[in-house]
Parts: structure tokens; C-alpha cells; sequence
């Protein structure tokens, strides 16, 4: 495959190339090049894992209608080719001819920093949603800035900064100063050669075409595949044996959403946090689920693809989507095949995934306007946490009695469940109490979780059976909106 | 000079390098051939270590020192009060983590590498590794301690209610967003240590031990600290010696700084306790005698965990009357990395028993928790005895009772609480009002002192040295207010030079909260006697020449400008004034020292006077508990704390936010769990869950007390760094509160610290089988 070696971005407004066959290879994390090359000592490592956000930097991206998307990072999980094409912005890039931007002048004004660890990245998570849309509502700003630890401050001056920050979107110069990066970046995407670099044992491609990526995986069966280094990237280190790297985040094909009539049709390597925004209308439970999922800048590189290609057991969107009935669509060179997602996760982190073949697209039914739908996630800490159990529960109602019902569990087993025969024992019974505790009882019996450091096995299966309460008190309130009739 | 608006409410004095990223900490600062340093840890709680084997790891490339114990010039230790705890261990380990050889090189890279390349023959020993387990085998790290008033037995067998039981609290690591780091730069005649600690001084000391050098060749300077909460008091000194033998030993400046992991895996965190209690009560709910245990677990090393068993025995009393109290205290050894200080400081584990035993006795009375504490509270002016014999004066208890009562509309929403548990079966809301008593002083009394030096150059701008060390609290922020306002400069002429063992020595650590107390008056002692130079000057040569009285007038000084009472008109300016003086040949720099008068403590009978003064605090919280998946809600938090004056409004409520979100996470999210093998589970933030924005109370409304001037400290202001914490056990007694609604209040809820989903989800199946 012909390619090039190098990649360019911008750095601010400084347009870089760097050759990765050079003493940067293409493993350096973001955020020992922006350190230690640049200069750049206001990004911050808190933690090296994602978890904390002090390492957080903004990627400004070409997106729709030609205007530039800017979406949080953490830097220490981004491997430097990652950024090609991009724009990189921290902490130091926001001032104005030494006038502070208004995210950072509210700051200071609300004694938002005390030790002033975390708050380059807190800035610079502050400033995407600053540039993305102008909300004061707290438990919003709460919401998107949850990626960014805080041990000092109690958090509330920092959530009464960004909504001051608010009032001064309008400031001349802030929301304009970047307006020239849109056409430098579209430029520096207008190759679509794909990137070779590294040497064996390890080498990382980054390509911009489906084909490529088909084509490099019939040459080397094994590769591993990585959209938004969010998993690997958590203390990465490179294995011993010899593996290729092959970057797909940037192939436009698998990157969209297509709604069709009564399904989706979703690009495995579409942003997770876009996929939040596009189902909320269509598929609510899967929303659901994302607004609990990682973090603001996890989400805005993690992949449905990645979530469902490494098949954790305690993946959050596995349940949701069992419980839909998704279906994965697997590629490899001249051959296409669709598989439902319960045949495709076999077992603790294995897949029907064959040598050479990548997940594509998620088809992904949505389910009639009949039914309702929620999806759970119990975890120690609500925000940015691994679900000690998640599930998702889809019924059908007629006349009092079940007469469609999916229930699919997270953590509470080797993978994720369906649990087809709890299904079973309910169909056709009249929903209420007596019908759903014993389901729980079912519920309890069957399942078997693991003990870890998120819950110990009774306080899962207890947590299990109680979410099929939960559901069926939800689903009461649901019913009384939904009228007399069911 | 222009009056300027931050003037007057003036920002935290690095905020503006903190949101522009200029704000270097010690990881920040590169040298020229700058090493890297490792650090090679026992992966066993307890073993032998049979012989060390270096020459792999000395021959890989870039390493330029691979040191053991043997390497070392001066004195094995790092034990900051016991020498019970060496630099680099010798012949055995006492946990997993312990630091056992260390490497020197050009990458840090190259330094992980080498060191895995240290081989170390062990022989694995048995490990204590609980709590529980260390009570049984009977290993005490130090001798029992025991304060006791009244006649406890007589007590407990005559008064007509009893309880008794137990109470686990649980560690907490500390989070400071920035780890551990130091900075070590061989120079000329003498070593400098850029280091991330809260203790200086105690860092100088214990380098120059393991160097073998007097304490004047090394210097400890502090620039800011990334977050410490206790947890850089003595441990931070660890990492400086560290490097230090490394930049020792290859002449070269030796950086180590830990990442997240190790840092979570080999420093210790807050103390876990297990209290047993019994109390005796009249049919009011009225404390007659109390009884209590307090067992915790120090670790393989004494560290500061004799001082904070004493704090948490000194605050088992919190608000509270008893006129027969006994406790004891008791530091287990385990073979877990040493328990240390964490904000607080032993107070909340000990408050957290007192708080337990009066919420019980509401539930058995069935009265109101508030009520019942207020009857509790210390009394203005009887029933004010400590059990240490220190009288509680300036008590504000009632006063913030009154008020928060109010303000929180406490009356008024237990009834709509209790309406709300009526009609819902699977979830409940809860209510508790919890006050603090929290004595400020170091209780190791000579330790209550505190020196500054204030320079003041020609042009009327000001250089403040002082003891303490900023780490986010704001004390730089406040010492300038001080300065400025004492000379009668603006703040922004004045600015704070970096913590420096060799500007101000023999410093005390910033801890206690009593950084504001004693370095505040440090400065100002410094800056009065400038001024009253500068006052002797403006009337011998200023003033005499005017009209008016020649008797010495009054002299104002204030931002930039000198004049004598009654003469506004006639202002100088002050720089004119600092001009003149500097030619009449007056020494423009001074030293101000403080110590703090009338404090004292006699171990042996557990009697005296070992705080200055009390802060008070108090908070009502509000919690939902969803009984299905164990999560609560915090819906409401009122705090009405007491600061005194203030020094300054906004940072203080910063410390009282902070510190109370800080003691939300260790009573219902944060917690530490170890395997049995000694290896810690939670090493990460993927598994350690601190409070995220999300996790605050959605309606926090926090006040400082009005009208509360403080005599005995610094511009009548109160310590505020610590107190906070602790009001964060309403939220915990709120939990309890709503869970207690699952059985209508007639059972006590089993419980413990921290009411992690999973253990509101057990109490809850205790409650009530079918839940």
C-alpha cells in the first residue's frame, strides 16, 4: 500500500508536520509530544488513565454545514498520529492579545481555581462547550464538564463561571478568532493517502478509505484495530509480539448514520457522543445509556465499533442494544455479512469476529411505537464510572399482558445477556407485581455474576432482580400516559 | 497608584496563571541533563529480602545510579517523629510498595526499564493485612493512649438508658490532583530540592539525615502544590529523599515524580478506624456517660498516627456535653503502607462515633436528631468542660443552631419528608443537622509557631516570605491582604516568594489548618515593626515641620499614602516617605515571628489546654435514596459556618465547599479496598471514585457566620481549612435517616462509613427482607 509518513495538524494557529519515522514514532501520546516537544507544560497529567480530565486539550475538527466542531480530548490517551488534520488547542492558545477568553476571565472572577491542577484542562473542556452551544442550565454544564476532576473547590463556582462565561459569547474576536483554521484543515484533509508509519514489531496506519482498511487487513490478519484509542489507550504499552496498528477513525464511510424506515444504520466508527445526540429521538434507551457512558471527552472518541469489538462484559451499550435486537454488519475484503449481536459476542472479550474482518456498521431496529423501552446503569459513582450492572428492558403490553418482553443484563456474567428464558416465563402473563417478582426470583437464580471491586455477587444479583422492579414501576407511569386503553 | 476593583475583593493571587496554564509545579521545571528517577518497591507485604541483584540493571543503557540501602551516606530513615521507617529498606519489607532500590536515568523510559531489571531474592513472611486481624495478634505500634473525665463505669451502670456498638470508618485516599514529585539539583557547595510538600523544613531535616549533611547545606524550596490535603505532610518527603540520594550519588539534578498508580499504591491514605461505644442516657435523650474505643490502622510505620489518634480521641466529644467520658486510643500495625495525616486529621473518624451514639439515641427515643443534639451542645456557660479540661469559650453552637434551624427551614421540611416516605415505598428522603467543634492548634504544642520575613524595596513594593505553603487553600491570597494592609500598600504591590527553607527556617508544616493563624501573624509582626520604623521617620522628619500638635499624633498608612491624624489633606506619598527612610539609613526588612501563647497538654493525665480556640460549623442535609439500586441524591445542603472575620470571604467559602464535597466522598463514594495479598484494588481513578460535578448537593447553599469576631487569631479571623470536612457526616446521618423510613424509624439501620450503594443496598435488605 502507498501512503505517506508524516502527518500535519495545526497547533493553535502553527501549522506542524512531523515525520513519524523521526524520534517521534507513532506511539507518543499526545500529551508527551504537546509537553515535551512543544513546550506546552500547561497540559497536565493527572492520572495517564482518562479519568480525570487534567490532560484535557481541544480537537477542533472539520464537521457539517463548514463550520468547525471542537470537542474535548484527553491527551493522554490520544497516540500523536491521531491528531492529523486536527486542530490541537490548550490551555495557552486562548488568549487574546493578553486578554484572557471569557471562560477564563469568569474563572477568575468566581475563585473557580484553587490549587490549579486540573484547571488548564477544566479551560479548555469549559471552551468546547463555550464554542458549542451557549446553555447556562447547571445540571447540563455539570454533566459535560463531569470528565474533569476537581479536589479543591466543591465544584460550584466553576459551574457559576461557565454560566457567566455564557453571557459574553458575543465578546468580539473570541467566537471569530479561529474562523481561518476550517479552510487550513480542509486542506491538509484533501489526501486521503494513507499514513504508514513505524517499523516492525510495530507499525500504525492510518487510513482514509474503507478499502484501505480492508486491504491491510486481508495483508495482515491480525491487526489491531483502533478509532479512539480510549481502551488501549488506558496505560498503553506496546505488546511484545509483533502487531500492526491500523487507525480507522478517519474513514468517512463507517463514520455517518443513515435513518431508514424502522431502523438505523450506524458507522462503527461514529463518535460515541454523536450517536448520544442522534438516537435521542429514535432510540431513547440508547441515549439513555450514553448520557451515563465515560466521560464528555471518552465519548467524543470512542467508538460503537471499539465498545462492541472488545466485548467486555460490563459494556454499557451491549444490554441496550441486545434488548433491541441489533445486528452487527462484518466486513472483510469481498465479503459482507450481517450478524445478530448476541451470536456475535461469544464469550469473555471473544467474538465471532474472523481473522481479517472488521465491524462496519450497527443495524440497529428501532422498536415499535408500541413498546417502551429504558435501560439502567448501576455504578458506584453515577458519572464517568464502570456499571457494576446494566441493563436494558424493552415490553409490549396488550391488554394487561405481556406480549413482547427483551431483557438484556451487563455485568452479570462472562458477557453481556440476553435472558431469553425469563423472557419466556413472562410472556403472555398479565403485567403486574406477582408476574415481575417472579421474574426477579428467575432473575436471581439464573445468573451467576462475578465478585470484583464494583460489587460483590449478592449485591449484583440483588441490584439485578431490582431493576426489573424499577422498570415495571417506570412502566406503570408510562402506562397512565399512555391512557386507558392498555 | 490606582484604586483597582480586585483591590478590594481580590482573587486568588495565582489565578490567572492557573487558567492560562502558566502555573509551573515541580514536574513542570526541565533541566539540562535532568535524570529521571525510579523507584523499585517490594511487590510483598512482608518479606525477606535475601540479596539484591543490580548489575542487569546498572548495565542497561542510559542508567547512570542504581542505589540500595547500602548506598546510602547518612542515616536510613525517613520516619518523620519515630525512626521506624527507612529510606530504602534493608533486610525486610513491611508492605507492598515499599520502596526498596531506586534508579538514576537519562529517560524515564530508561528508568522503568532498568528498573525492572533489579533482581531481589525474597522470602515471603506472614502478612497482617486487616484491621480485625491486627487486634487479634496484638500489635500495637505504639502504647495506648487514654483521656477520661468523671466516672465512666458508675456512669454507664446508673443512668437509665444504655447502648453499646460498633462503628467502622473507612480509609481515603487523598487525590491531589498533582502526585507526588521532587525536584533534587546538586549545586556548588550544596543540594537544593525542589519539592511538593507541605513540610519544608521536615524535608531539609530528613535529606540532610539520609546525606549525612548538616541541615545548612540543604535547601527545601515549595513552590505550589497541585492539592495536598495532608497527604504531602510527611510523605512528600519521601519522594525529596529519594531524589536527593540519586542527584547525591551521580552529581546531577535527579527529578522523581510518581505516576497515579504508584502514587495510589505506596502512599498511605487516611486512617480506617473501628470504634466500639457504649453510652449511658436519661429518658431526654441527655449524654450521662460514654465509653468508646478507638482502634485504627497505622500501617507498617508510625508516622503522624499518634498525633492524629489524639486529634480523633479529642474530638469524640464534637458539640457535645458528656460529664463521664472515657476513650481510649489504640494504633494497630499492619502490614499496609503508613496511614497519614488527611484534612481533618483523625477528627472525623472520632466525630463520626459521637454522631453515630446521639443519632441512635434519637431513633430509640424517638425524638428529633436536632433537637436531641441540641440538648447535647455544650453549654454557654456550664456544662462547658472538654473532657481534656478545656473549657469551651466563645461557644457559637446555639447560635448557629438558631439560625441554620431557620434559614434551612428545618421544622417545616421534616414534615414534607415525612409525607413524601408515606406515600413511597421504594424511595425515601432523609434529613440530618450535624454541627462541628474543631479545636485549631497543633496539639503537639511547641510546633505552634511560626516566622516571616517582609522586604520592602524603594519603590514601596513588597517581597512576603513566609513558613506556609500554598497548595490551593489561599494563604498566599490572604498573607498579601495582611502585608497590604498592614503597610498600607496595595495588594498588588506585594507578592509572595516561593516557600524556601533558607529565607524562612525551622518552619512548622502547613497542617492543622493553622497556616493562616501563624504565618498571618508572622507577617504582620514583620510588617508593624517596617511600619513603625517608617511612622518614627514620618514624624521626626515628615510631620514635625507641619503645623499642629508636636506631641506624636496617630500615623495612617494606607494604599500608598502617610498621614498624620487629622492632616488628610496634607497626605504623603508613601513611597516619598519609604525614600526618605531608606536614606536616613532604616533597615527597610524584617522578620516577624509568632508564637501561639497559653497552649499546653500533659499526655500523661490527659488534662490541659491544648487548643487556642474552636471552630464551629454546622450543616443540614438532604438526601433520596433509591432502595431498588442503592443510589441516593443529595437534593439539599445548608451550611452556616463560622470563620470568623474572615480574612477573606470568598476563599474561606472555597474551604468550606471544597472540604465539605471532600467529606462527601468519604462518607458515601470513596473506597479503599486491598486484596489478600496487600495489593491495593482501587489504584486508580477507573476504580477510586472522588465526587465529580455531578455528585454535589443540587441545591448548596453555603454562609459564613455574620458578626462572629474571633479575639485570639489574626485580624479576628478563625482558622477554616479543616472543619468544613466533617459536615459532611450530616449527608452520611441523612442516608441513614432516610433509610431508617424503610421500617416507619423503629429499627436502627446497620450502617457504615462509607454508605456506598452497597451498603445502603444491605441495610436496606436488613431493614426489610422483601426490599
Amino acid at each position: 500500500m502507498n501512503g505517506r509518513n508524516y502527518i500535519t495538524f495545526l497547533l493553535g494557529q502553527k501549522e506542524i508536520s512531523i515525520n513519524l519515522e523521526g524520534r517521534n514514532h507513532p506511539f507518543t501520546r499526545l500529551i508527551d509530544h504537546l509537553r515535551d516537544e512543544e513546550g506546552l507544560r500547561d497540559v497536565k497529567e493527572g492520572c495517564g488513565v482518562g479519568d480525570c480530565g487534567a490532560c484535557t486539550v481541544v480537537l477542533a475538527r472539520p464537521g457539517p454545514e463548514g463550520r468547525l466542531e471542537y470537542v474535548p480530548v484527553n491527551s493522554c490517551l490520544l497516540l500523536l498520529p491521531m491528531v492529523h488534520g486536527c486542530q490541537v488547542i490548550t490551555a495557552a492558545h486562548l488568549a487574546r492579545n493578553g486578554i484572557l477568553h471569557p471562560v477564563q476571565q469568569a474563572l477568575v472572577d468566581h475563585h473557580g481555581s484553587q490549587c490549579g491542577f486540573c484547571t488548564p484542562g477544566l479551560v479548555m473542556s469549559m471552551y468546547a462547550l463555550w464554542m458549542q452551544d451557549g446553555t447556562t442550565d447547571a445540571v447540563r454544564i455539570a454533566k459535560y464538564l463531569s470528565g474533569n476532576l476537581c479536589r479543591c473547590t466543591g465544584y460550584l463556582p466553576i459551574i457559576d463561571a461557565m454560566q457567566t462565561a455564557m453571557q459574553s459569547r458575543d465578546v468580539p474576536g473570541f467566537q471569530t478568532a479561529n474562523e481561518g483554521a476550517y479552510s487550513r484543515l480542509v486542506q491538509i484533509r484533501e489526501d486521503q493517502a494513507p499514513i504508514i508509519s513505524g517499523h516492525l514489531p510495530h507499525t500504525y496506519t492510518k487510513v482514509f478509505r474503507l478499502s484501505d482498511a480492508l486491504d491491510l487487513l486481508s495483508a495482515h490478519p491480525k491487526t489491531r484495530i483502533i478509532a479512539g484509542n480510549t481502551d488501549l489507550g488506558v496505560k498503553f504499552r506496546l505488546p511484545e509480539e509483533p502487531t500492526h496498528y491500523l487507525d480507522i477513525s478517519g474513514i468517512a464511510q463507517i463514520n455517518g448514520i443513515r435513518y431508514e424506515a424502522g431502523f438505523l444504520e450506524l458507522g462503527a466508527a461514529r463518535p460515541l457522543e454523536k450517536v448520544r445526540v442522534d438516537c435521542r429521538e429514535s432510540l431513547p434507551p440508547l441515549a439513555e445509556m450514553l448520557d451515563l457512558y465515560a466521560s464528555t471527552q471518552v465519548r467524543h472518541m470512542a467508538t460503537a465499533g471499539g465498545s462492541l469489538g472488545t466485548a467486555s462484559p460490563i459494556g454499557d451499550l451491549s444490554p441496550v442494544l441486545l434488548a433491541i435486537g441489533a445486528e452487527v454488519v462484518l466486513q472483510k475484503a469481498g465479503q459482507k455479512r450481517r450478524m445478530h449481536l448476541e451470536d456475535f459476542i461469544t464469550g469473555y472479550r471473544t467474538t465471532a469476529l474472523q481473522a481479517g474482518e472488521m465491524i462496519t456498521h450497527l443495524h440497529l431496529p428501532i422498536p415499535g411505537p408500541g413498546h417502551y423501552n429504558r435501560a439502567y446503569k448501576v455504578s458506584r459513582r453515577k458519572e464517568v464510572d464502570i456499571s457494576s450492572v446494566s441493563a436494558c428492558f424493552s415490553l409490549e403490553i396488550e391488554e394487561g399482558k405481556v406480549t413482547d418482553l427483551r431483557i438484556a443484563y451487563g455485568g452479570m456474567a462472562a458477557k453481556p445477556l440476553r435472558l431469553r428464558a425469563t423472557e419466556e416465563l413472562m410472556l403472555g402473563e398479565p403485567w403486574n407485581n406477582a408476574t415481575v417478582e417472579e421474574g426477579m426470583a428467575h432473575i436471581r437464580q439464573s445468573l451467576h455474576p462475578i465478585c470484583d471491586v464494583r460489587g460483590d455477587a449478592s449485591t449484583r444479583s440483588l441490584v439485578a432482580g431490582n431493576l426489573l422492579r424499577r422498570f415495571y414501576l417506570d412502566s406503570l407511569e408510562w402506562q397512565q400516559q399512555q391512557g386507558p386503553t392498555l | 497608584m490606582k484604586n483597582r476593583p480586585e483591590d478590594k475583593m481580590s482573587v486568588h493571587e495565582s489565578a490567572v496563571s492557573h487558567v492560562t496554564g502558566k502555573a509551573l509545579y515541580v514536574n513542570d521545571i526541565q533541566l539540562n541533563r535532568m535524570l529521571y528517577g525510579c523507584i523499585v518497591t517490594s511487590p510483598y507485604p512482608s518479606a525477606d529480602i535475601l540479596s539484591i541483584e543490580t548489575t542487569e540493571a546498572r548495565a542497561y543503557p542510559g542508567v547512570l545510579a542504581v542505589l540500595t540501602a547500602a548506598d546510602i551516606p547518612g542515616e536510613n530513615n525517613m520516619g518523620p517523629v519515630v525512626k521506624d521507617e527507612p529510606c530504602l529498606a534493608q533486610d525486610e519489607v513491611m508492605f507492598r510498595g515499599q520502596a526498596v532500590a531506586l534508579v538514576a536515568a537519562d529517560s524515564l523510559e530508561a528508568a522503568r526499564e532498568a528498573a525492572g531489571k533489579v533482581r531481589i531474592d525474597w522470602k515471603e513472611k506472614e502478612a497482617v493485612l486487616d484491621l480485625r486481624q491486627a487486634m487479634q495478634l496484638g500489635g500495637l505500634l505504639s502504647p495506648e493512649r487514654r483521656i477520661c473525665t468523671g466516672d465512666v463505669e458508675q456512669g454507664l451502670a446508673s443512668a437509665p438508658y444504655f447502648l453499646e456498638g460498633e462503628l467502622e470508618t473507612g480509609a481515603q485516599e487523598h487525590w491531589y490532583l498533582e502526585t507526588q514529585s521532587a525536584l533534587a539539583i546538586p549545586e556548588e557547595q550544596h543540594i537544593r530540592i525542589l519539592a511538593s510538600t507541605q513540610h519544608p523544613s521536615e524535608t531539609q531535616a530528613l535529606v540532610a539525615g539520609v546525606l549525612g549533611l548538616a541541615r545548612n547545606l540543604v535547601q527545601v524550596e515549595a513552590p505550589r502544590l497541585g492539592g495536598a490535603f495532608g497527604g504531602k505532610e510527611t510523605q512528600a518527603s519521601h519522594v525529596a529523599c529519594w531524589a536527593a540520594l540519586m542527584a547525591h550519588a551521580t552529581g546531577l539534578p535527579v527529578k522523581v515524580h510518581l505516576d497515579r498508580q504508584q502514587d495510589m499504591s505506596i502512599t498511605g491514605k487516611r486512617h480506617p478506624f473501628l470504634a466500639s461505644y457504649k453510652a449511658g442516657y436519661d429518658e431526654d435523650g441527655r449524654l450521662l456517660a460514654v465509653d468508646i474505643v478507638l482502634n485504627s490502622d497505622g500501617g507498617a510505620a508510625l508516622d503522624l498516627s499518634a498525633a492524629i489518634m489524639e486529634r480523633a480521641m479529642f474530638h469524640v466529644d464534637n458539640a457535645y456535653f458528656v460529664p463521664n467520658l472515657r476513650v481510649r486510643g489504640r494504633i494497630w500495625k499492619t502490614n499496609l503502607p503508613p496511614n497519614t495525616a488527611f484534612r481533618g486529621f483523625g477528627g472525623p473518624q472520632g466525630m463520626a462515633v459521637i454522631e453515630t451514639i446521639v443519632d441512635r439515641i434519637a431513633r430509640e427515643r424517638g425524638k428529633d436528631a436536632a433537637q436531641l443534639r441540641k440538648l447535647n451542645f455544650y453549654g454557654l456557660n456550664d456544662r462547658n468542660l472538654t473532657h481534656y479540661g478545656e473549657e469551651v469559650e466563645r461557644n457559637l453552637l446555639h447560635r448557629l443552631f438558631n439560625e441554620l434551624m431557620e434559614s434551612s427551614g428545618y421544622l417545616g421540611r421534616r414534615r414534607e419528608i415525612d409525607r413524601f416516605n408515606h406515600g413511597n415505598t421504594w424511595k425515601k428522603r432523609g434529613m440530618a443537622l450535624t454541627p462541628v467543634k474543631f479545636g485549631i492548634s497543633f496539639t503537639t504544642s511547641f510546633l505552634n509557631q511560626a516566622s516571616a520575613l517582609v522586604n520592602l524595596y524603594q519603590d514601596g513594593s513588597v517581597v512576603v516570605n513566609h513558613g506556609g505553603v500554598e497548595m490551593g487553600q489561599g494563604l498566599h491570597t490572604k498573607m498579601i491582604a495582611i502585608a497590604a494592609e498592614t503597610l498600607g500598600v496595595f495588594r498588588s504591590s506585594v507578592r509572595i516568594s516561593p516557600t524556601d527553607t533558607q529565607v524562612t527556617p525551622n518552619t512548622s508544616a502547613t497542617a492543622a489548618s493553622s497556616g493562616s493563624d501563624l504565618n498571618g501573624m508572622a507577617v504582620q509582626d514583620a510588617c508593624i515593626q517596617i511600619r513603625e520604623r517608617l511612622e518614627w521617620i514620618a514624624r521626626e522628619r515628615l510631620f514635625a515641620s507641619l503645623p499642629g500638635s508636636p506631641s506624636p499624633a496617630q500615623v495612617h498608612f494606607s494604599e500608598g499614602w502617610v498621614w498624620e491624624e487629622g492632616q488628610e489633606v496634607n497626605k504623603v506619598p508613601l513611597k516619598d516617605l519609604i525614600a526618605l527612610a531608606y536614606r536616613e539609613r532604616i533597615n527597610l526588612s524584617a522578620r516577624g515571628f509568632y508564637r501561639t501563647p497559653d497552649i499546653h497538654f500533659d499526655k500523661e493525665a490527659g488534662r490541659g489546654h491544648p487548643f487556642h480556640y474552636f471552630a464551629f460549623g454546622m450543616a443540614v442535609s438532604e438526601v433520596e435514596v433509591d432502595l431498588l439500586r442503592g443510589v441516593h441524591k443529595v437534593l439539599r445542603v445548608d451550611i452556616l459556618h463560622d470563620a470568623g472575620a474572615s480574612l477573606h470571604p470568598a476563599i474561606d467559602l472555597g474551604q468550606v465547599r471544597g472540604a465539605f464535597v471532600q467529606g462527601m466522598g468519604w462518607v458515601t463514594l470513596e473506597e479503599v479496598v486491598w486484596d489478600a495479598q496487600g495489593r491495593l484494588l482501587t489504584d486508580s481513578p477507573d476504580t477510586y471514585k472522588i465526587p465529580t460535578f455531578c455528585d454535589i448537593p443540587k441545591d448548596f447553599r453555603v454562609k459564613l457566620l455574620e458578626d462572629a469576631p474571633n479575639p485570639l487569631a489574626v485580624k479576628q479571623s478563625k482558622a477554616v481549612g479543616e472543619p468544613p470536612f466533617m459536615l459532611a457526616l450530616s449527608v452520611w446521618l441523612a442516608i441513614k435517616d432516610a433509610l431508617s423510613a424503610v421500617d416507619d424509624h423503629e429499627k436502627e439501620p446497620p450502617f457504615r462509613l462509607p454508605a456506598t450503594y452497597e451498603v445502603i443496598l444491605r441495610t436496606c435488605v436488613a431493614l426489610q427482607k422483601s426490599c
